[in-house]
């Protein structure tokens, strides 16, 4: 028996990594998905299919267009080459970025970064560094989506409805199949409550400020001991396998590492005694993290000199670096911004903005233009990830790395493809 | 083809025992002893009596996947390299480095094939992934059942042995693996349900299944299915006085069927003594001894910083106060097993380090039969795999032994029976330990041997005075025929291979995750379908990687 040909198709478009209905007209009748089909046959998630077209892509950028040649045409991918290898030669100081959600465009990106002796950081790198950091001091314990899906008998649930934006099929992504009790705790729209019961959970829904959650745990743990006739108060005290789930990109807190470690450390406690986890739901981007700490033994945050990686959780934070570069007119010149882009969204503005070449390495998302404006940017054409290429993605709790096959390989690059040869 | 001469080389590989230097040839990628007359020779290497070992291979070191990852991130600090002028015998940079160095590091030892003994069935595709990044090295892994929701519901109903054995084959086979793991049968998810200890006879709390049912079951599948290595067990109440009896009972659980205990110095102490800690490792050496269908690997301590990574949550947990630095690290992970880091630091001047170390070397000296006894610090857990050149001298060298012997605690000195031991190993015996054994135990015929027609991965030694000297930099390391290394530095790359279990008495070991009834129980269990995990061998092709595959040889 061959695997390939019983490979489940994957959505690749949140870190869920949810299967999709093996005969695509089912789509739709196994709601909610939170994809659909377009006319031209591709997946596409519902809130980018909503969306307008870019129209952002800065109008100075050349675009080599690469969009249906089939691998036919040589001519646009050397030339593109070309000039981007110019542009990495001229700088003298080089920043690796983007929304790197793969883990060939992770390789390719740490082996370019390496060879260029740069600077490597995602672009909002924020929350998973600040996760990484609170495990780095004080450690924790966790468990996999799988587990907690057949384990819990109390969920807690922190945050707010962003964290159904950023997932929107995770409440049934964690539910077995019957009643089981779910704190939702933080600011949460009716919208989402509702979704949560139509999930199947028995929901409470406390609003608090979750900048004093960590600690309001620790007392609603000693209320349950005390009061148990309060029904939260039950739920805590009754539960033998408790699930504290949240996701660092959607928590609104100050200090998050500080926040992230003290909630860590109520869950260890709690083992003393009984079973408690938590489940910290990393984004497409922990692909990156976990290919770079086993290629470089370091998650990212890294500056290559003479080759070798150089951590600095807070030094090598990429939007500071561009602050930096950009302050001085000397080092704008010499400094080149490569980003590369697994994702379908817009280009963030503020990168956009920045007085700094670029060397941009994403999806074609339209008909591309070539700009009259000589160029002080680059944009070489990729494909979409999981639609035009098969990779590798790794789920939100980073314990299943799907293998995301394409229904339909096409000529465009992968982001993978161009790193790989700029590299010299 | 490529034809290689190595002249005047004397062959040490357990099997063969030259006295004499002879004549060696690589032809392409295989050995042979002697070729047609008259055949052009591409390069000759006049090596005036060194010494040829096969390619070491390494049988338990933690090399890729989640928890090995996990001990990479824990630890940011790097030691500043140093400036020694051979960068290949300074200390690793960290506990667990990356796969770049793991590759590079194993290579300037003359290593050249290592295996991944815990990859969870549902992460065996990361674990591969970081095998594939690890240049230089031939890379295999043991998939870990048993402690896997799905294997003890089938057997708490009693789903019987064929239904077992279907089951096993397909994880298996999906897992991409060389062999089936257990690790603390049962104890893994019995914690998941808040129980702390969990002995061989006794039941998980949810399921009327004990660890006894449990190593039965897994030792009968892969003795029926014909894997190439045995039961790969770790045993109950790891690293806890007394546990000999629960390792003793381990050995009888299998009644009779091949087995490897891993790491067995941390399971065979006794509870006697001023610290009610003591060392049996003279009753597992015996034992041993007396049993064909027994191996082990040692998982040798060796003084210093680590960190412990294992998916024995259960005994990881209750470890918990010993982190060095303080900071812990525990996961349950997707219905199959666990894991729990804890940095460490093994010290000459603690009791119970002390008398592990001897333990091990214990274990080392009174196992008759150097294919049956392989050399393993269970990297990271009891030292960096670059201790092997250490550990190999302290193997050799009786007064070397006792050197460090004699700064160990006062109460160790008193109680160890390690002085006695007087054996020193001769080379012949260290080729056993690190090549020929584990190759044997693994079902890989053409590796860890010298004969011709065995894969052309050699190692050249230095006749040296200090074997830690002559192990940590040979002169030269072939891999597949091709000069890769010569004097600590590399040279070129190398293909890699994957090495993936046969099943001798199995036609389709994929089928079982086709079946509807199957499919139906995984989607329930783990909310996806059995073939969201599932590896298939293009993917190793996809990666540039070959595939072979290892026989078990009745
Ligand atoms: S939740 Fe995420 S992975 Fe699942 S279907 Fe929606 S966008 Fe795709
Ligand atoms: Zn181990």
């Amino acid at each position: 028996m061959d695997v390939s040909n019983q490979k489940p198709k994957v959505c690749s478009f949140c870190s869920l990594v949810c299967e999709l209905p093996n005969d695509a007209d089912d789509l739709d009748a196994t709601q909610p998905w939170c994809i659909k089909r377009s006319r031209q046959g591709k997946l596409v998630p519902l809130r980018l299919a909503n969306m307008a077209r870019p129209t952002n892509r800065a109008n100075r950028t050349i675009a080599i267009d690469t969009a249906n040649t089939d691998g036919g045409q040589e001519e646009p991918i050397e030339s593109g080459l070309r000039i981007a290898k110019q542009y990495l030669k001229r700088a003298s100081s080089v920043l690796v970025t983007g929304r790197i959600h793969t883990v060939e465009s992770a390789r390719g990106a740490i082996e370019l970064a390496r060879r260029f002796d740069a600077l490597i950081d995602p672009w909002d790198s924020d929350p998973a560094s600040d996760a990484i950091s609170a495990m780095q001091r004080g450690g924790g314990y966790s468990v996999s989506l799988g587990e907690a899906r057949d384990r819990a008998d109390l969920w807690i649930v922190v945050g707010d409805d962003s964290l159904l934006e950023q997932t929107p099929r995770l409440p049934s992504a964690i539910q077995r199949g019957e009643s089981v009790p779910l704190l939702l705790l933080g600011r949460w729209s009716d919208t989402s409550i509702q979704g949560w019961k139509e999930a199947g959970f028995e929901v409470i829904c406390i609003e608090c400020e979750l900048g004093q959650l960590p600690k309001r745990l620790g007392q609603l743990t000693r209320v349950g001991q005390e009061h148990c006739e309060s029904q939260v108060g039950r739920w805590l005290l009754e539960a033998k396998y408790t699930v504290v789930l949240y996701a660092p990109s959607a928590l609104d807190v100050d200090c998050r590492d500080l926040w992230i470690e003290a909630l860590d450390r109520w869950v260890l406690q709690r083992n003393e005694t009984t079973r408690a986890v938590s489940l910290s739901w990393g984004t497409l981007q922990s692909s990156f993290h976990q290919t770079c700490t086993w290629l470089t033994g370091f998650p990212g945050r890294i500056r290559f000199q003479g080759g070798n990686p150089q951590y600095d959780p807070h030094g090598n934070r990429a939007k500071d670096w561009v602050t930096r570069q950009s302050a001085c007119a000397e080092s704008r010149s010499k400094s080149l911004v490569v980003w590369v882009d697994d994702s379908l969204e817009e280009l963030p503005s503020e990168l956009l903005e920045l007085d700094l070449p670029k060397l941009i390495i994403g999806p074609n998302q339209g008909a591309s233009e070539p700009a009259t404006d000589p160029a002080t940017d680059l944009w070489l054409p990729a494909g979409i990830v999981g639609v035009t290429h098969t990779v590798h993605i790794f789920r939100g709790d980073q314990t299943v790395l799907a293998h995301v096959v394409c229904d339909s390989p096409r000529g465009s690059q992968m982001p993978s493809q161009w790193l790989k040869r700029l590299v010299p | 083809m490529r034809i290689t001469h190595l002249k005047n080389v004397r062959i040490v590989d357990g099997i063969h025992a030259s006295s004499k230097p002879t004549d060696l040839y690589m032809v392409g990628p295989s050995l042979a002893r002697q070729i047609p007359d008259g055949t052009r020779i591409d390069a000759t290497y006049d090596l005036d009596d060194q010494i040829a070992m096969a390619g070491g291979i390494d049988i338990h070191t933690h090399i890729g996947g989640g928890k090995v990852n996990l001990a990479r991130l824990m630890w940011p600090e790097r030691s500043a390299k140093q400036t020694d002028e051979k960068p290949w015998l300074s200390p690793l940079s960290a506990p667990v480095p990356g796969t770049w160095e793991t590759g590079q590091r194993y290579l300037q030892m003359g290593y050249t094939t290592c295996f991944e003994p815990a990859m969870l069935p549902a992460n065996a595709r990361q674990s591969h992934m970081e095998m594939r990044d690890t240049p230089w090295l031939d890379t295999g892994g043991y998939v870990v059942l048993g402690n896997d929701r799905m294997l003890l519901n089938m057997i708490a109903s009693g789903a019987g042995q064929e239904a077992i054995n279907d089951y096993v084959a397909w994880m298996v086979a999906s897992s991409a693996a060389m062999a089936i793991k257990v690790v603390n049968a049962g104890g893994i998810d019995a914690f998941k349900f808040n129980q702390r200890q969990l002995n061989v006879d006794e039941a998980h709390p949810a399921l009327p299944v004990t660890p006894r049912d449990i190593l039965w079951s897994l030792s009968t599948a892969a003795e029926e299915l014909g894997l190439a290595h045995p039961l790969h067990v770790h045993c109950s109440n790891l690293g806890t006085p007394g546990n000999i009896t629960s390792t003793l009972a381990t050995l009888d659980a299998v009644e009779g069927r091949r087995i490897h205990l891993t790491h067995a110095q941390y399971h065979c102490y006794g509870s006697d003594g001023p610290h009610g800690f003591s060392s049996e490792a003279s009753i597992l050496a015996d034992r041993v001894n007396r049993s064909n269908h027994i191996s082990i690997d040692v998982g040798q301590i060796l003084f210093g910083q680590t960190i412990t990574l294992s998916a024995d949550t259960m005994h990881q947990f209750a470890n918990r106060r010993f982190a060095s630095p303080r900071k812990v690290i525990f996961q349950d992970l997707e219905c199959q097993a666990g894991c729990g880091l804890l940095p460490f630091r093994y010290k000459e001047s603690q009791f119970v380090h002390g008398l592990q170390w001897s333990i091990g070397l214990e274990l080392f000296l009174r196992v008759q039969d150097p294919t049956r006894v392989f050399l393993t610090t269970d990297h990271p857990n009891g030292g960096p795999f670059t201790g092997y050149p250490h550990l190999i001298r302290l193997l050799m060298d009786y007064d070397f032994r006792m050197s460090i012997f004699d700064r160990l605690h006062p109460d160790v000195k008193s109680v160890s029976t390690l002085p006695n031991l007087k054996r020193e190993y001769r080379l012949d015996e260290i080729a056993s330990i690190t090549r020929l054994g584990p190759a044997r135990a693994l079902g890989l015929q053409n590796r860890g041997n010298l004969n011709p027609g065995s894969i052309a991965d050699v190692t050249i030694y230095r006749n040296e005075d200090n074997p830690e000297k002559m192990f940590s930099s040979p002169a030269m390391v072939f891999r597949g025929g091709e000069l890769v290394l010569r004097d600590g530095l590399i040279l070129g790359d190398c293909q890699k291979t994957v090495l993936i279990s046969d099943f001798q008495s199995r036609q389709d070991a994929l089928g079982w995750g086709a079946r509807s009834e199957n499919r139906q129980r995984w989607q329930k269990l783990y909310g996806y379908s059995p073939w969201l995990t599932a590896l298939s061998t293009d993917e190793f092709a996809e990666e540039g990687l070959r595939v072979e595959h290892a026989r078990w040889h009745r």
